[in-house]
């Protein structure tokens, strides 16, 4: 018999309850200080990875984006620069031609080139008209300011009438080192015999600045124009600061001139592409850290939250475990653990426990012995659960042992009992089966409040005690309660039990009757081995409910 | 501790009967992680005076003892209630339990 030992070892536990402290004194698992959860780290992580990227991504869209402006216009400017080159060009040809057709004299020559060189903005600031042949290079006539290039050294002068024979258009002499800064075009017909070099010359500001017009089409950008290929400072034509284009994106190309280059580099004051996709790597980078941030404190207030509903959650499942724990031992040590010997019977009882819920039931079951030859034996069940189940079924279960010592009969002992609990007052109900066995005068006495009626068996024939069925006590109904007596015989067992032997949801109860009467047929030896074979065939799977099961056989 | 995710669910309705007597209407399962919220409802679907009372258990597919006790405290304060439709089982239970002087079945 399984049911001793199970209620011993559930009683240690329930000493422990007693000596436990109160919850409040408990040492409480401190909250863990300023420690964050990885699950917040991991969404700080991603988050700013992502961030990471889609700034980058959008940095470098608007950098390619920005390149591919300035190229664009580079292209525009440099075009309009080369548009303006015949500006300087088609003068200096056209001052070839004249000469040629008029001997190099002055005043045509003069005719020509006054109005250049004396408009304001205009392309010279002097022009002049040179033999190419001579001992000694020399103007013929000079219009505008004295020449720089008079200046110069007398090879240096034959190096520019050298040059220019040789070259196709105009040829561009570097002047920028001369005290009045200044660049030289040179131009000498480009056929056989030509006679005349009409050479001009053109002033630089002196400071390399030149502003461009804020009304210009260039005006968000900054430029540096330098002669020839390299932007060499030295040869710094002009710039919008007056120095070189040092910080910053730049684009640069160079445009043919005469028979040197212009090298074009410019830089944009502001971003091309407007500024929101400049700022858009900052915008997406400032969200997407807010972003994280304001994630990463969700998870972690999540993470916190969970954990504290942990921590109460088996808080929670302790108390209740202790509460279950005392109703369970109080209910086990209610159920016998061994049986009054009393002569020429044989007692066994078995209690399983429900598989669904956690509550204790209120099933339980008892013998009192009254003499040598009568034996009052009990069966009952307290409706509901739990704590108040069983310790109400603790006062039914004396109160009927009180009774039954005084002598009184079944009936008598339930119409006592129904005083002591009220549905109304207690919320309670219990179903009792009292049933007296008297050997000596072979009867068995039963009266029955709402219960199951008992079983008898003998030499394989079952048959239920017809007990008249009176209410539940604790019900209201009619009074007083009655009992029906028959004869029994040496050999029969008498089987109690309680509802969760014979009760199943989706099955009739009938049918639960019939399998208890057909398993408790089963030809068998010892009073134990029947009872577990009774609770193997009719509740193989256990019973939802909690089931007690109690038999008393008359030895033969 | 019913786990909520199991917590039958019911449903309690009230009407004029036809012959005037008021008739509740129990319908789904009724077993203890509900009985006390299908008892509130039926405290407020009670008439004041005590008056009989009928309670229709047609739709009622599964009641265990927790729902019986509350059948049998509503019993308790309004003398008389009678049971319509109960199921066999329902009607074995209250048979078995010799509750049919308490709950008369109809």
């Amino acid at each position: 018999m399984d049911l001793p030992a199970s209620a011993v070892a559930d009683v240690k536990p329930a000493a422990t309850v007693g000596k436990r402290e109160p919850v409040g004194a408990e040492p409480v698992t401190p909250p863990r200080a300023r420690r964050f959860y990885g699950s917040t780290f991991t969404v700080m992580l991603v988050g700013l990875l992502i961030t990471a990227v889609l700034s980058w991504g959008a940095s470098a869209v608007h950098d390619s984006n920005e390149k591919r402006l300035l190229r664009q216009r580079v292209r525009e400017a440099a075009a309009v620069l080369t548009a303006a080159i015949p500006n300087v060009q088609t003068p200096l040809s056209s001052g070839a031609v004249l000469a040629d057709a008029t001997n190099g004299q002055q005043p045509p020559f003069e005719g020509l080139f006054r109005p250049l060189v004396t408009t304001p903005r205009g392309p010279f600031v002097s022009a002049s008209l040179w033999p190419v042949q001579g001992v000694t290079p020399a103007p013929l006539v000079v219009v505008g300011k004295p020449l720089e290039l008079t200046a110069q050294p007398a090879d240096q002068i034959r190096a520019v009438l050298s040059r220019a024979s040789r070259a196709s258009g105009v040829s561009v002499i570097d002047l920028l080192g001369a005290p009045d800064r200044r660049l030289g075009y040179a131009y000498i017909e480009p056929k056989p015999g030509a006679r005349f070099m009409v050479y001009a010359e053109a002033a630089l500001p002196k400071n390399r600045r030149a502003a461009v017009d804020k009304n210009s089409a260039f005006a968000d950008l900054g430029y540096a124009l330098y002669l020839g290929r390299t932007p060499d400072p030295a040869r710094l034509l002009a710039s919008s600061t007056g120095g070189a284009l040092l910080r910053g994106r730049r684009a640069s190309t160079t445009v043919p001139f005469g028979d040197s280059q212009l090298l074009f580099v410019m830089t944009p004051h502001k971003e091309l592409g407007g500024t929101l996709l400049a700022r858009l790597p900052y915008l997406l980078g400032a969200f997407g850290v807010i972003l994280t941030l304001a994630a990463a404190a969700l998870v972690e207030r999540v993470a916190r939250r969970r954990a504290h509903a942990e921590m109460l959650a088996a808080e929670n499942a302790r108390l209740y475990a202790d509460q279950r724990t005392i109703a369970q031992t109080l209910q086990r040590s209610l159920v016998p653990e061994s049986f009054p010997t009393v002569p020429s019977l044989e007692i066994a009882g078995r209690y399983v426990a429900g598989v669904e819920g956690m509550d204790v039931g209120g099933d339980w079951y008892d013998v009192v012995p009254l003499d040598d030859h009568r034996v009052v034996v009990v069966v009952g069940d307290v409706s509901g659960r739990g704590l108040h189940a069983a310790t109400m079924m603790a006062s039914l279960r004396f109160a009927i042992r009180a009774y039954a010592v005084e002598g009184d009969p079944p009936a008598e002992i339930l119409t006592k009992l129904a005083r002591l609990i009220s549905l109304e007052r207690d919320g309670q109900f219990a179903t009792v089966v009292c049933a007296v066995i008297d050997l000596n005068a072979g009867t068995l006495t039963v009266s029955n409040a709402g219960h199951p009626a008992p079983l008898l068996v003998r030499s394989g024939r079952t048959e239920f005690v017809p007990t008249d069925i009176d209410v539940p006590v604790g019900v209201t109904g009619p009074a007083p309660y009655r009992q029906v007596t028959v004869p029994i015989t040496r050999g029969a067992t008498l089987l109690v039990y309680t509802d969760g032997l014979v009760e199943r949801r989706g099955q009739s109860l009938a049918r639960g009757l019939q399998d208890l009467e057909n398993a408790a047929a089963h030809p068998n030896g010892a009073l134990e081995d029947l009872l577990d074979h009774v609770l193997r065939e009719v509740i193989p799977n256990g019973s939802s409910d909690d089931t007690a099961l109690m038999g008393v056989r008359w030895q033969t | 501790m019913a786990d909520v995710d199991d917590a039958a669910v019911a449903t309690v309705e009230t009407e004029a009967g036809t012959t005037g007597t008021p008739v509740i209407r129990l319908a789904g399962e009724i077993d203890t992680s509900n009985v006390d919220a299908v008892s509130a409802q039926i405290d407020t679907a009670l008439p004041e005076a005590h008056e009989p009372v009928v309670f229709d258990l047609a739709d009622l597919g599964y009641m265990d003892s927790a729902g019986l006790a509350m059948l049998l405290r509503v019993a308790e304060r309004v003398p008389g209630i009678r049971i319509r439709n109960a199921s066999a089982l329902i009607r074995q239970i209250i048979e078995v339990t010799g509750l049919t002087p308490v709950l008369r079945l109809e």
